[in-house]
C-alpha cells in the first residue's frame, strides 16, 4: 500500500522544517512578485463571484433583473432575508442540514479511524486483505438502482439515516489517514508503548489521536463540507419534505425553477422564484458550512500546513 | 512464510495473534460492518442488468434475459455519444485539474509572507463551499451572452462587440465546464499536496541550496521528487473515475444548447435509465462504467509498479 | 450579591428565552399577531374535528348524511395521494400543511383512513414516480396530465386496472361528472380501463394564457393592435424604422419542447391521418408541412432582423429568467407571453422599468396571412384535466378509500374552503358575494400553490367562480397601471369563436403505448432544435434545399418509425378522432 501523504523524506515530518534556506526574507525576487500576483488573481475569481451574490441578495428585485447590479447593492433591502425567515421550511431544513451534518461527520470520523489505525500497524497479520475489502469498494460501485432497493430493504428510506449512514465511512479518507499516521507515527512510539503495557485502545487515546489532531481536523472538514454540499442522494432517497436538506431545497427553488417542466396541460400560472430571493438563499445555504472553516483552520496551519509554512 | 503450514503451528500462531491484536481486529468490525451493510449487499443487486427489470414487477417478476441489454446499449447511438462525451471530459478534466493543484501549492509553499498565505489559502478554498447548484447559478448569472455581468462589462468596456457565449455554445461550454471543475477544485485540491511537501526533510532543501541550485532547481529537484508517490497515488485513483461523472456537475451546467457534449454517461443514465423507468439500462451502464474504473486502477497500478513506484494495491 | 443577583437574573432570563423559542417553534408561526384570530376562526369551521369518531357511533349515523356511499371502515385503511412539490418559497411543506391536516381531520378520520401526502418534484415527476414504484411504496392514487405517462405505468404494471362500476358504486357524483363531461372515451388502454379522469372547466380555449404587446409603440407609428400577418409586419417594419428599440423587436427563443406552435399553419380541415402522425407535445412534428411554413416565415422574420441572432442562446421555457422576459421587461421587445394569475411578476417588473409603457393583449388573428394561415387555430387543451389511475398493489379498501376521497373533494361545499380557506382570513366576500382570496396571507391557514390546486387537482384542472367573467376577474393580474380584466374577457370571447368554429382541437390521445417515441423522442427533440435554428437562420434562397436534406434526416432519426407505428394504431382504432 503506497500513501498518499508519505514521502520520500521517511517521517521526517515531526521535525522536519526546511527553511528557505537562509535567504533573506526582505529580498522580495521577481519570482516573488510572479507568484504573488498570480496567487492574488486566483483569489479574485474566488471571492468576486461571492461579493456579486452578497450584493444582489440584499438588492432591489428590479434593479437585479435589469442588470444593474454588479459588486455593489442597488435598491439596498433585506426583505429577501426576512422572507427566508418568516418561511419557515428554510430556517427548519438548514438546522436538519446542520443535525445531518454532525451526525455524518462523527459517525464518519469514528469509522475511519477505526479502520486508519489498525491498517496502519504493520504487524497486523491480514492487514492488506482487510485494506482490499476495504478499498475495493471505492473503485467498484453496485450504482444507483441497487444502492437504492438495498436502503429500501433496509428500511431506511426516506428517513434521516438514509443521508447519513451509506456515505459516512469513507475509504478514501480511511486511506488518508492511514498514510498520515504510517508517515508520522514513527513504529518504535507505538512498540514502546505496547511493551510498557498498554493496550490497543489505550495507545489510541492516548498517544495516536492527540497526535493526529490535523489529519482528524482536515478529514472532519472533508466530511462535513462534502455532507453539506451534495443533494444527489436526497433527491432519490428523501420524499418527505421534512427530510430534506436546505441543498435539495435550493436545487429545487434554482434549477427546477429556471427550467419548467410544467405541461402544457396544466395552464396553472407558474411564477419563479425572484433572483434576489434566490441569491439571499444561496448566502444562508452558504454561511453556516463556511462559518466552520476559521474553526478549523487553526489546526490547519499548526499542523499540516505549518510544514508548508517553513517558517 | 515459506514453511509448509502445520495445523498445530497455524492454530498456535493464530492464537497468539488473536491474543496479541484482538483490539485491533475489535476496531475494524465497525468499518468494516460500514462497507458489508451499505456496499457489499447491494452488489447482488447488480443483476438487475440481466434481468428484463420493471420496478412494479419485482426481481422475482422479471424475465432473465442475459447480455441483451448490454448488447441494445452498445447499438444504441446515445449511449455511445454519452461513452464518447465522458471519456473526452473526463481525460481533459485530468490533463488540466490534475497538475493545475500540484503547481498551486508549489507556489503556495514558495510565499514568504505569512499572512497574505494564509488569507489566500483561505480564499482558495472559498469555491469548494458552494454546491454544485451554486456554482452554477452563479455561473450563469456571470456568463450568460447577453445578460451576463462579465459580458456586459465585456462590451461596455469596449473590449467585444457582442457577448462570448460561455455556457450555451458547445466549444465555449467545453472550456467553461472544464475550468469551473478546475476553479471548483483547486484551492482544495492543493491541501493534499501541501501535507506531502511538509513530510520533505529541510536537509534535502539546504543539501540543494548548497549544491547551488535556485528556486526553480529547488523544486524541481527537491519538492517535486518528494511528492512523486502522492502524485501516483492520486493519478491512478482518478483513472478509475475516467467514465464516471459527476452528476451534479453536469445536471446543473446544462442547457439545451450544449447537450452535443454535455450529455455523458450519468445524464444518460439518468433521463434513460431512471426517469424512463427503465432500471436495467441504468444498472447496467453503472456495472460497465465501475468495471472499467477498477480495470484501468488495477492496470494503472501495475504499469506504475513496473515504473519502480510503489502503487496502490 | 451582586454577582449572585445577576447569575439568578440570567438564569431566569434565559428559561424565559427558551420558554419564548419552545413556543415559537411549536406553532411554527412567522406572524403570531395576524395569526391568533385566525386559529379562533379555524376552530370555529372545524369544531368537532378533534375527536376521532369511535366505531360504535358511526355504524349508527353517518359522518356524510348526503353521501351516503362514504361510510366509514372497520379498521383504519391507509392511502397515499401524490402532490406536486413546486418548491416555492413561503409556502409551507406540500406534504404536511394545514389543507393536509384539515383533510385529515375533516374526510380521514370520520371515515377512519390516514391519508399520507407524498411530495412529487414537479420538474422530476417520472423519476420520483419510478424510484417510489421500486421502492415498493407506489402511492394509492397515481396522475398526471399527460397521458403518456400514465400510460408507462398501466404499461409497465404499475398502475392496476379499474372497475368502473364499482368505482361509479363508491364515487357515483365524480363518475357523473365524467360522463358529463363526455370523457368516458380516455379511460381505457391496450383494450383494458385504468383511468379516471378530472373535469377541465373551458378546455377549449386557452384563456388564461395570453400575449401582451406594446401598445404605446404601435400608437407611436399609427397602428393598432395587428388583426392579421400582414398588419403585423407592416407594424413591425414601423417599430423598426423608428427606431423604438436597439434590439431585434420579436423576442422568440429556441424550442425547449416538442410542442411545435404549427396549428395556425395547418390546412382547414386537417387532415386526420396527418394529424395523428404529427401533432404531439411528445415528439416535434418535423418533416410535417405545416411545420415547414411556421419555419419559412420564421426564416423571412429573421433575414428581415426580427429575430436577434443570438435567439437560440436562450431557451423559450414559460415561467424562469429568460432572456426573452429580461429584454420584454427591459423594454427591448414588442412582445411577451405567459399564464394569468392575480400577481405577474414579469408584468410588475415591466411596469416598474417602463412607467410610461401601455400594453395590449394581441389578437387570435394576427397569423393570418392568405395562402399560408387561412384563419386563426388553437390548441385546446384535453377535455380533461388530470388523468387519474390506482396502484396494482393497492388493496380493494385502499382503492375504495382513495374513491371515497374524490367524491368527497368534489362536493361544493368542501371545494369552497379547500380552494378558498376560511373566511375572514384567506378570503372576504366581495360585492357579488363572491370570495375574493387574499393572496398575501401568510398565517397558518395559508392556501398551498394556486389556491390548493396541487391538491383539487384530482376533481378539475382550474378553479371555477360563477360565470366565465368572474372567473377572469379572480385570475387578471392586479396591481398595475393598467387594468386587463376586460381584454382578457373578450380574449376568451375570441377564443370562444374560434373554438365554436370547430377550429380548436387538441393532440390525438392513443390508447396503446408507442414504443418507438419513448425510445427516439429525447433524441429527436435535440435535432429538432439544432434543425429549427439552421433552418430559421440561413439565407432564403438556401432554405428549399436544406429543408429537404435535414427533414430526411430527421426521418431517418427514428421520426419515420414513430409516425409508423401512430398510423398503425390509428387505424386499427386505438386513437382519438378529431372533433366534428
Amino acid at each position: 500500500m503506497a500513501s498518499a501523504t508519505a514521502s520520500s523524506g521517511g517521517r521526517a515530518s515531526l521535525r522536519g522544517r526546511a527553511s528557505l534556506s537562509g535567504r533573506k526574507l526582505n529580498a522580495v525576487t521577481i519570482g516573488d512578485i510572479v507568484i504573488i500576483i498570480i496567487i492574488t488573481l486566483l483569489c479574485m475569481t474566488c471571492i468576486l463571484p461571492f461579493i456579486h451574490l452578497a450584493a444582489k441578495s440584499v438588492s432591489s428585485n428590479t434593479a437585479v433583473l435589469s442588470k444593474k447590479v454588479f459588486l455593489w447593492p442597488k435598491g439596498f433591502t433585506l426583505s429577501a432575508y426576512q422572507a427566508i425567515f418568516r418561511d419557515g421550511q428554510l430556517t427548519r431544513s438548514m438546522f436538519y442540514s446542520v443535525e445531518v451534518t454532525v451526525l455524518f461527520t462523527i459517525i464518519g470520523m469514528i469509522a475511519t479511524t477505526c479502520a486508519a489505525y489498525p491498517l496502519s500497524v504493520k504487524r497486523l497479520r491480514g492487514r492488506s486483505a482487510f485494506s482490499l475489502i476495504i478499498l475495493f469498494t471505492l473503485y467498484f460501485t453496485a450504482g444507483l438502482i441497487p444502492e437504492y432497493l438495498l436502503l429500501q430493504q433496509l428500511g431506511i428510506l426516506n428517513t434521516m439515516w438514509a443521508l447519513v449512514l451509506p456515505l459516512a465511512f469513507s475509504p478514501y479518507n480511511m486511506l488518508i489517514m492511514k498514510s498520515f499516521l504510517e508517515a508520522t507515527i514513527p513504529d518504535s512510539l507505538e512498540e514502546a508503548a505496547f511493551l510498557d503495557g498498554a493496550n490497543h485502545f489505550q495507545i489510541l487515546l492516548k498517544i495516536i489521536l492527540p497526535l493526529s489532531k490535523p489529519i482528524l481536523a482536515t478529514l472532519s472538514l472533508f466530511y462535513a463540507v462534502g455532507r453539506w454540499n451534495a443533494y444527489a442522494d436526497a433527491k432519490y432517497y428523501i420524499t418527505k419534505k421534512a427530510l430534506q436538506p436546505i441543498q435539495y431545497m435550493l436545487y429545487n427553488m434554482i434549477l427546477n425553477s429556471s427550467s419548467d417542466a410544467i405541461s402544457l396541460s396544466e395552464s396553472a400560472a407558474a411564477t419563479s422564484t425572484p433572483e434576489v430571493l434566490q441569491s439571499a438563499t444561496v448566502m444562508f445555504a452558504t454561511l453556516p458550512i463556511i462559518c466552520i472553516y476559521p474553526f478549523v483552520q487553526k489546526y490547519f496551519v499548526k499542523g499540516v500546513m505549518i510544514g508548508a509554512v517553513k517558517g | 512464510m515459506n514453511e509448509a503450514i502445520k495445523p498445530d503451528t497455524l492454530l498456535k500462531r493464530t492464537l497468539r495473534v488473536l491474543s496479541r491484536d484482538w483490539q485491533l481486529y475489535f476496531l475494524l468490525l465497525l468499518p468494516l460492518a460500514f462497507v458489508v451493510v451499505f456496499k457489499y449487499a447491494a452488489y447482488p443487486g447488480l443483476r438487475i442488468a440481466f434481468l428484463d427489470y420493471k420496478p412494479a414487477r419485482g426481481f422475482e417478476g422479471s424475465p432473465f434475459v442475459g447480455f441483451d441489454i448490454f448488447q441494445k446499449i452498445f447499438k444504441d447511438a446515445d449511449f455511445l455519444k454519452a461513452l464518447r462525451n465522458s471519456l473526452t471530459f473526463n481525460f481533459l478534466d485530468l490533463l488540466v485539474g490534475f497538475p493545475l493543484p500540484i503547481v498551486l501549492a508549489i507556489m503556495l509553499n514558495e510565499i514568504r509572507f505569512k499572512t497574505f498565505k494564509r488569507v489566500s489559502q483561505t480564499i482558495l478554498y472559498l469555491p469548494h463551499f458552494l454546491s454544485w447548484v451554486i456554482v452554477a447559478s452563479v455561473a450563469y448569472a456571470l456568463f450568460k451572452p447577453e445578460s451576463g455581468l462579465v459580458n456586459i462589462l465585456l462590451v461596455n468596456l469596449g473590449f467585444i462587440d457582442s457577448g462570448i457565449p460561455f455556457l450555451t455554445e458547445k466549444w465555449h461550454w467545453a472550456v467553461s465546464y472544464l475550468l469551473i471543475g478546475v476553479w471548483q477544485g483547486l484551492g482544495w485540491g492543493t491541501i493534499i499536496y501541501l501535507a506531502a511537501i511538509t513530510g520533505i526533510s529541510s536537509e534535502l532543501y539546504e543539501a540543494a541550496t548548497v549544491d547551488g541550485a535556485g528556486r526553480l532547481g529547488r523544486i524541481w529537484h527537491v519538492t517535486l521528487p518528494g511528492i512523486r508517490p502522492t502524485m501516483v497515488t492520486l493519478l491512478i485513483m482518478n483513472l478509475g473515475r475516467i467514465t464516471g461523472s459527476n452528476f451534479e456537475r453536469l445536471d446543473s451546467l446544462a442547457n439545451v444548447q450544449v447537450t452535443e457534449f454535455q450529455y455523458q454517461l450519468a445524464i444518460y443514465t439518468y433521463q434513460k435509465g431512471l426517469a424512463g423507468g427503465n432500471f436495467s439500462r441504468a444498472t447496467a451502464v453503472g456495472l460497465f462504467q465501475s468495471a472499467v474504473g477498477f480495470l484501468l486502477v488495477l492496470a494503472a497500478d501495475r504499469v506504475s509498479k513496473k515504473l519502480g513506484e510503489s502503487g496502490l494495491i | 450579591m451582586f454577582i449572585r443577583n445577576a447569575r439568578r437574573f440570567t438564569a431566569f432570563f434565559l428559561a424565559f428565552a427558551m420558554l419564548v423559542l419552545a413556543a415559537a417553534c411549536s406553532t411554527n408561526d412567522p406572524a403570531p399577531a395576524t395569526a391568533a384570530p385566525a386559529s379562533a376562526a379555524a376552530a370555529t369551521v372545524a369544531p368537532a374535528a378533534s375527536e376521532p369518531a369511535p366505531a360504535e357511533e358511526t355504524a349508527a349515523a353517518l359522518p356524510f348524511p348526503n353521501q351516503p356511499t362514504l361510510v366509514p371502515f372497520e379498521s383504519r385503511v391507509h392511502i397515499t395521494v401524490p402532490v406536486y412539490d413546486r418548491s416555492k418559497e413561503g409556502y409551507p411543506a406540500v406534504d404536511d400543511n394545514y389543507w393536509t391536516q384539515y383533510i385529515q381531520k375533516e374526510f380521514g378520520d370520520k371515515l377512519n383512513i390516514d391519508v399520507e401526502y407524498v411530495a412529487i418534484p414537479r420538474g422530476d415527476v417520472m423519476t420520483k414516480y419510478s424510484l417510489l414504484i421500486a421502492g415498493n411504496e407506489t402511492p394509492t392514487i397515481m396522475m398526471e396530465y399527460d397521458y403518456p405517462k400514465v400510460a408507462q405505468w398501466a404499461n409497465d404494471g404499475a398502475m392496476g386496472e379499474l372497475d368502473l362500476n364499482a368505482f361509479a358504486a363508491t364515487a357515483p357524483t365524480y363518475y357523473q361528472a365524467m360522463v358529463d363531461n363526455n370523457q368516458l372515451g380516455y379511460t381505457d388502454l391496450n383494450g383494458k380501463t385504468y383511468f379516471a379522469l378530472s373535469e377541465r372547466p373551458y378546455y377549449n380555449t386557452t384563456f388564461t394564457y395570453a400575449t401582451f404587446v406594446r401598445k404605446d409603440w404601435l400608437d407611436k407609428v399609427g397602428a393598432g393592435v395587428p388583426k392579421s400577418y400582414a398588419e403585423f409586419t407592416a407594424a413591425i417594419d414601423a417599430i423598426i424604422a423608428e427606431g423604438l428599440t436597439d434590439k431585434a423587436p420579436k423576442g422568440i427563443g429556441l424550442p425547449s419542447a416538442a410542442y411545435v406552435k404549427n396549428f395556425p399553419f395547418r390546412d382547414i380541415p386537417v387532415d386526420e391521418k396527418e394529424w395523428v402522425m404529427h401533432s404531439s407535445l411528445g415528439t416535434p412534428g418535423f418533416s410535417w408541412y405545416p411545420t415547414e411554413r411556421l419555419l419559412r416565415r420564421q426564416n423571412a422574420e429573421f433575414n428581415k432582423g426580427y429575430i436577434s441572432s443570438e435567439y437560440d442562446l436562450d431557451s423559450d421555457t414559460t415561467g424562469g429568467t429568460t432572456q426573452i422576459q429580461t429584454d420584454f421587461i427591459n423594454g427591448k421587445t414588442f412582445s411577451y407571453e405567459g399564464y394569468m394569475a392575480a400577481t405577474v411578476d414579469w408584468l410588475s417588473a415591466f411596469y416598474q422599468n417602463n412607467p410610461d409603457a401601455e400594453l395590449a393583449i394581441a389578437s387570435v388573428y394576427q397569423e393570418v396571412e392568405p395562402g399560408v394561415v387561412a384563419d386563426a387555430q388553437i390548441r385546446a387543451d384535453n377535455p380533461f384535466g388530470m388523468i387519474v389511475g390506482f396502484s396494482s398493489k393497492a388493496t380493494d379498501d385502499e382503492k375504495k378509500a382513495a374513491w371515497m376521497l374524490m367524491e368527497w373533494m368534489l362536493q361544493p361545499d368542501v371545494l369552497y374552503v379547500l380552494e378558498n380557506g376560511v373566511e375572514g382570513v384567506t378570503f372576504t366576500l366581495g360585492a357579488d358575494g363572491l370570495p375574493v382570496v387574499d393572496a398575501d396571507y401568510r398565517g397558518t391557514e395559508m392556501l398551498n400553490h394556486n389556491n390548493n390546486i396541487d391538491m383539487t387537482c384530482l376533481v378539475h384542472a382550474s378553479k371555477k367562480i360563477g360565470t366565465i367573467e368572474q372567473t377572469i376577474a379572480a385570475i387578471a393580474p392586479k396591481g398595475l397601471p393598467q387594468d386587463f380584466t376586460q381584454a382578457l374577457i373578450d380574449n376568451y370571447y375570441d377564443l370562444k369563436a374560434v373554438a365554436d368554429k370547430g377550429n380548436a382541437y387538441s393532440d390525438p390521445i392513443f390508447a396503446v403505448a408507442i414504443d418507438s417515441e419513448s425510445e427516439y423522442s429525447a433524441t429527436l427533440l435535440s435535432l429538432w432544435q439544432e434543425y429549427s435554428v439552421a433552418l430559421t437562420k440561413c439565407k432564403p434562397e438556401e432554405f428549399d434545399a436544406l429543408y429537404a436534406d435535414l427533414s430526411k434526416k430527421f426521418l431517418d432519426a427514428g421520426y419515420q418509425e414513430i409516425i409508423d407505428e401512430r398510423l398503425e394504431a390509428y387505424e386499427n382504432g386505438f386513437t382519438t378522432k378529431l372533433p366534428k
